[in-house]
Order: C-alpha cells, then structure tokens, then sequence
C-alpha cells in the first residue's frame, strides 16, 4: 500500500503544473485554493510514508495485491515515460509473478503469524535507520552528477540511433539493440533464464531422495 | 530532480521492508519494490522531453525529431525477465521451506533445526 502511494504520487510528479491545473476542475478544495493543486502529491507521498507503518500488513493476500497494484503502475510509469516494449513486458511479467504468488499462498497460509516485542526489532529498525541514512549521503553526493529530468543526451547510443535502421532493418530500435547489437546480452539473459527453470523444477520436486542410514 | 528523488523513496522503501519483515513473502514483495524504483531510475535518466518512443519507421524522422534513449529501455527488459526469473525461484524455495516447517517467518524457522 505504501508503494501504491508513493507510485500514485509519482504520476503526478511527472507533469506537476499539468496536474495542479487540472486538478482545480475538478476538485473543491484546490477550486478554493491553487496551491493544494501543488501540494496534494506531497500529501500522498507523505500519505504512502505513512502506509509504511502499516508494511504489517496481517493478510499476506493484501499484500500480494497491493504489490500487483505497484507493478501495473509501473506499466502507466513506462508508458508515459514513451516505453512501450517495456510496458508490455512488464504487465507480462507482473501478472505472472502474482498469479505464482497467489498459488504460494492458496497452499499456504494466509496469516502472518509474529512474535510479540521481539528483541531482533530493534535491532532491525536501527540497521535499516544506519542503511538509509548511508544511501542517503551517497545519493546526494550523486544526484549533482546525473543529468536533470528530460534533459538526456544520447552519447553512448547515438551509433545504435541512427544506424539501427540501415545495420539492423529493425524499425524497433529497442528490438534492434536486444537482438542484433547486443544479442551476446540477450543470450546471457535466456542462460539466466534456462537456470532458473531448471533450478526450480530441481527445487520443487515432489519425490526426493531419502537418505537411508 | 524531485523525480529521482521521490525514486529514491522507493528504494529506501523497499529496503526498510526487507530489513523488517520477518516474513519470506513480505520480503519477495520488498525486493520487488526494489527492483522496481532501480528500472524506474534508469528509465527516468533515458527520457529526453518532446522525444518520441523508440519505434521508427521512416528514417526520415530521425532528423528532426528527438528519440527516447533506448539502450536503457533494453537494459530495463532484460532486467525485468531476470527478476521475474528471480522471484520465481525465492518463491519456489519459500513453499518448500513451508513444506517443511509450517511457516513462514525466518525467525521461527532459524529456531526449528532439522
């Protein structure tokens, strides 16, 4: 739920004057006051922070939902951000993940079961707190080096831009890059995903061997 | 700039949850928003404003018209088929571990031996 928040809230990030002024048509507080316009992804944010005390979430089924709500988000992120391979891909790749998920639970249980004042959180809380706080430093000493939002420069794909067509015949410069120019990448990712497949059938077995001593 | 930070908080989100939850599917769904805040920082860094997507048909276009970056895209899908990979593999260790212990949470089962 939190994520939900936070993902809702980074719609309206993307084009924040475009949402404050359409916002004032429809809604009677920001009609009153336009800055409300501006301040209400603030509040959600803070909204989705607030959610996160509530990460303890009882029913693990909720749980599974509000991560799908997350990740069909992404696909509205992706394809606003003019990425539809991407969008495609993930809506595939979501739906697959909550379907095994939901199937993880139908066998299981639904409940989180936790023990009372547990000693281990504290120490949890303090160590994400530490984690945090050390990213936190490093990402402000980066930030100053990436370039600002839509302001891009293709310096290291220009060659697969404007010969993509001519090299490749794929009018589809994401496909052309994931097959032609860096299909040795795509051969590692098809490996990684043969592994997988075998390491979850070696996993899931149903008749191990019994070891008889 | 406020967009990458805002993915930032999506990151640190993401880690809290895995650091707190005791719970192996609270934590595949924390490590899900982890991987999500990493694709939509990349994505963010390869928008170009008034670029179009990445799909072409007449060369013509290139010359007056921006294109979106897409050696990040591809990066990203790439990407996305791993985690799904990943995930598939947490879960199916995590219904074998229930198999076996009756529950979830990694506390309880770090007590059980055997």
């Amino acid at each position: 739920m939190a994520g939900f928040f936070i993902v809702f809230s980074f719609f309206k990030f993307l084009d924040l004057k475009g949402f404050a002024r359409s916002y004032t048509m429809y809604d009677l507080l920001a009609k009153q006051w336009k800055v409300y316009g501006f301040i209400y992804p603030f509040l959600e944010l803070g909204l989705g922070i607030m959610y996160l005390t509530a990460i303890h979430a009882k029913d693990l089924l909720s749980a599974v939902i509000a991560q799908g709500g997350i990740g069909y988000g992404l696909v509205i992120c992706f394809l606003l951000l003019k990425a539809p391979d991407l969008a495609i891909v993930q809506i595939v790749a979501e739906t697959i993940t909550i379907i095994i998920m939901v199937a993880v639970l139908h066998d299981s249980t639904r409940y989180e079961t936790r023990c009372p004042n547990c000693r281990r959180d504290i120490i949890n809380l303090s160590a994400a707190l530490i984690l945090g706080v050390i990213l936190m430093y490093f990402f402000v000493d980066a930030i100053s080096a990436l370039p600002p939002f839509g302001e891009h420069t293709l310096r290291m794909s220009v060659n697969y831009v404007y010969n993509a067509i001519e090299k490749t015949g794929a009018t589809n410069l994401v496909k052309g890059v994931l097959w032609d120019f860096r299909a040795l990448d795509t051969l590692g990712e098809a490996a990684v995903s043969f592994t997988t497949a075998m390491g979850v059938l070696a996993i899931l077995r149903l008749k191990g061997r019994i070891k008889t001593d | 700039m406020i967009l990458y930070i805002l993915c930032f908080f999506l990151l640190l989100t993401g880690l809290y949850g895995l650091l707190i939850s005791r719970n192996i599917i609270k934590i595949v769904i924390s490590l899900t928003i982890v991987e999500i805040s990493i694709f939509l920082m990349l994505i963010l860094i390869g928008y170009i404003s008034g670029g179009i997507a990445p799909v072409i048909f007449q060369e013509e276009v290139l010359q007056h018209q921006a294109v979106v970056d897409p050696l990040p895209q591809t990066m990203v899908l790439t990407a996305i088929v791993i985690a799904l990979a990943t995930n598939s593999m947490i879960l199916a260790m995590a219904i074998r571990l229930y198999k076996k212990y009756g529950t979830f949470n990694i506390h309880e089962i770090s007590k059980l031996k055997g």
